[in-house]
């Protein structure tokens, strides 16, 4: 039973998010810099002040809530939930600086956007956006997908074993090594180590794109961080399109499903154990959505005449689908032309894509590969049960670094989630059928956002109604943090009216 | 072994605590709208003037959308100017078309070995506006299409718009694809001429006086706050 919060609970969240806050600030004054080394003063300015804003509340809150109690598993989901939703509140500052967003709101939904790796924007002209903040909205994708949290409290220190509560809040389960804070060191080494490949692979790339090297790097460093983390932001409005180039694409492809791949794998992968791919139940699972989804997609394509030779099916349609997958949501198609030139059928497996999503314990969003592994596996053995004699051991086994015997509660578990995110997905879609938009519409633009995926129909778009842009909010974090710190946080409300949960 | 819970803290001081944090988050909320680029300019305009991209629009196009087993027919004869919406809205209709389309060029001009990808954007903001936030009007999202120019046009380029930039206006002249037969590409313009109509060049940055002081003195306030948190670290730590 959770009861009313006492001063150490308070002390304890109110603490822990400050520091969030305050890693935050600190992360701001690289935009800063960038922004007066290329004379952005205006813009560097207005990093200053929202760097400010965050250490001040961080440091407040450093100096006036520090304490030693122990942080338990509820005040690690609490604050994880609290530090999402605060966390942006200093970042959308610069946004509204820049004169691009038309509200606060704008502004702090886009930074949601940004930490929560959907890559849904309400930026108006783009286009002439500034560079220095265009970085800032993709290195708030690269920290999100990293976790703010797990950034925070492993690189600016002190967090200690207290950090393994708050790991978990921020929907990763595995532990890698047996220590969080080297579990979460050995995160920033993969992507390290793919932002070094991997900007590298797409500036040379761009070059050949027709870039000038500047400016290709400039783009290399933000395309990398938007695909790697499975983000979704561009620096343009035309997306992955803008760059017209196969090559592109396909480093993109790359980044894109190793974002998607859990870090534990990167960890097998990291020692050598190649074969884990094809063993792992979350590769297979991944392969086998990838190529069904992908099949039925060219059925509908097909269908609808948009494309009449396999070379353009093949290049567009699954540069499409491993993005939607891989929940990230650059495209080389224009958003309208899912409504309009692609059939029913097609922009179906993506929405069918995006709900699934990638790996646990990966950047990516969506109901995850694993619970849907286990339920197809858990199935499986309830057929085999119905089929074989009633004295017969059924057992069933799934490979996820080591074989493992498949658990009722495992099954049990992955059900649940899989009917909140269905719920979480439909609930939007049911908002979107108040405010006159079609079905397919509403729920593809539902899913994009709960699913972090970002694909976008046009739906979302600066004048969208503002009860729209609150849920959207609510879906993006509910679905980044897989609702059980959510759930933590509102217990600790309800129990403050009521005196108990 | 589980703390005791002997102390909770009372109602009225949560009631308390919430109200500060909502006095804060508004303070932020105040400050920023009062910071921000044309903050309190009677001309400021919000509103998506593009109505096109309003999804919730009935289309009207001469040929019917594509749908899975329905073939198009073919159209009647139809007007050659088009915009961006129009294009993305009917592509059937205008799948093969000469189409004379305008814009504003945009980002780069990506030079392969035959021609040139450009991205080209007819929105509110490459027709008259300008860029943001030269100006206080904000019209929604950017809308545009990508073209393929063969080498010779190159040379007419003059200036790509980006931050601060106006990019040339220019029209063209070209056959619009679905699905472009030679670059695989999705919805582009294979442009025969392009000219030149307003020549593009830097856009003005607003004057932010405001923020000098702002940054100076929150900054002032974090510096010291951080001092302050440091030095409370040296004391702990002897």
């Amino acid at each position: 039973m959770l009861f009313r919060p006492d001063r150490i609970d308070f002390r304890l969240i109110g603490f822990y998010t400050g520091r969030v806050v305050w890693g935050v600030g600190l992360a701001m004054l690289i935009p800063a810099t960038f922004a007066f080394a290329i004379g952005e003063i205006n813009e560097g300015l207005a990093f200053l002040i929202g760097s400010s804003v965050a250490l001040i509340v961080g440091v407040l809150s450093s100096l006036t809530l520090r304490t030693r109690a122990p942080l338990r598993t509820t005040h690690g989901l609490a604050t994880v939930a609290l530090a999402w939703l605060t966390a942006p509140l200093p970042a959308a500052i610069p946004l509204l600086l820049s004169g691009h967003y038309a509200s606060y709101l704008d502004a702090y939904f886009e930074a949601m956007s940004g930490f929560a790796t959907i890559g849904l924007t309400l930026a108006n002209d783009l286009d002439h956006l500034a560079r220095s903040v265009n970085l800032w909205r993709h290195l708030m994708q690269f920290m999100g997908g990293q976790g703010i949290v797990v950034v925070v409290l492993t690189i600016f220190a002190s967090g200690g074993g207290q950090v393994g509560t708050l790991y978990t809040g921020e929907g990763r389960e595995e532990k890698i090594v047996p220590n969080v804070i080297s579990t979460a060191r050995f995160i920033w080494k993969v992507a390290l180590v793919y932002a070094s490949l991997g900007t590298t692979l797409l500036w040379s790339a761009l070059l050949v794109a027709g870039l000038q090297p500047l400016s290709a790097a400039y783009h290399a460093v933000n395309l990398f961080m938007s695909a790697f983390d499975t983000g979704g932001f561009s620096i343009h409005s035309s997306s992955a399109a803008f760059y017209r180039s196969p090559v592109v694409e396909a480093v993109l492809m790359v980044l894109m499903l190793a974002g998607a791949f859990s870090f534990a794998l990167h960890y097998q992968l990291w020692r050598n154990r190649v074969d884990e791919l094809g063993r792992n139940i979350e590769t297979r699972t991944l392969a086998l959505s990838l190529l069904t989804l992908f099949t039925v997609m060219c059925i509908g394509l097909a269908r609808t005449e948009t494309f009449t030779e396999f070379g353009s099916l093949f290049r567009v349609g699954f540069f499409q689908v491993v993005s939607a997958h891989t929940t990230t949501g650059l495209s080389t198609v224009p958003g309208r032309l899912f409504v309009t030139d692609w059939g029913m059928l097609a922009p179906a497996m993506l929405v069918a894509a995006m709900a699934i999503g990638g790996m646990a314990g990966s950047t990516a969003g969506g109901i995850k590969a694993i619970r849907v592994g286990v339920l197809a596996k858990g199935l499986r053995g309830d057929i085999r049960r119905v089929l074989l004699p009633e004295n017969a051991a059924v057992v069933e086994t799934y490979h996820s670094t080591t074989r493992q015997v498949l658990r009722s509660e495992q099954v049990r578990q992955a059900a649940m989630l899989l009917v909140l995110f269905l719920l979480l997905y439909l609930g939007g879609g049911i908002l979107g059928l108040f405010y006159g938009y079609d079905m397919e519409l509403a729920l593809f633009e539902s899913t994009a956002a709960a699913s972090s995926a970002g694909l976008s129909v046009g739906l979302v778009r600066p004048d969208l109604e503002w009860p729209l842009k609150v849920v959207y909010i609510a879906q993006m974090v509910i679905g980044r943090l897989e609702f059980v710190s959510i759930f933590a946080l509102a217990g600790y409300v309800v129990s403050i009216v009521r005196g108990r949960v | 072994m589980s703390r005791m819970r002997s102390n909770p803290v009372d109602r009225s001081r949560v009631a308390l605590g919430a109200l500060l944090t909502v006095l804060i988050i508004s303070g932020i909320v105040g400050m920023a709208e009062w910071l921000r680029p044309h903050a309190g300019d009677p001309d400021r305009v919000v509103v998506n003037e593009s109505l096109a991209a309003d999804p919730r629009l009935a289309l009207n196009c001469p040929e019917p959308q594509a749908r899975e087993g329905r073939r198009p027919r073919g159209a009647p004869r139809l007007p050659t100017a088009v915009t961006s919406g129009e294009l993305l809205d009917c592509p059937t209709t205008w799948d093969g078309r000469t189409v004379r389309y305008s814009g504003e060029l945009i980002g780069a001009v990506l030079q392969r070995r035959e021609g040139a990808w450009l991205q080209v954007n007819d929105d509110e903001y490459a027709h008259g506006l300008g860029p943001l936030p030269s100006h206080p009007n904000l019209r929604g999202g950017n809308a545009g299409i990508g073209v393929w120019i063969p080498r010779t046009l190159i040379d007419r380029i003059q200036t790509l718009g980006g931050p601060r930039q106006q990019g040339d206006v220019v029209e063209l002249t070209g056959v619009y694809h679905r699905v472009d037969p030679h670059s695989r590409e999705v919805a582009i313009i294979r442009a025969t001429d392009l000219r030149v109509l307003i020549s593009g060049g830097p856009a003005t940055a607003p004057v932010a006086p405001r923020r000098v002081v702002t940054a100076i003195v929150l900054g002032s306030i974090a510096a010291g706050f951080l001092i302050a948190q440091w030095r409370q670290r040296r004391r702990f730590r002897r």
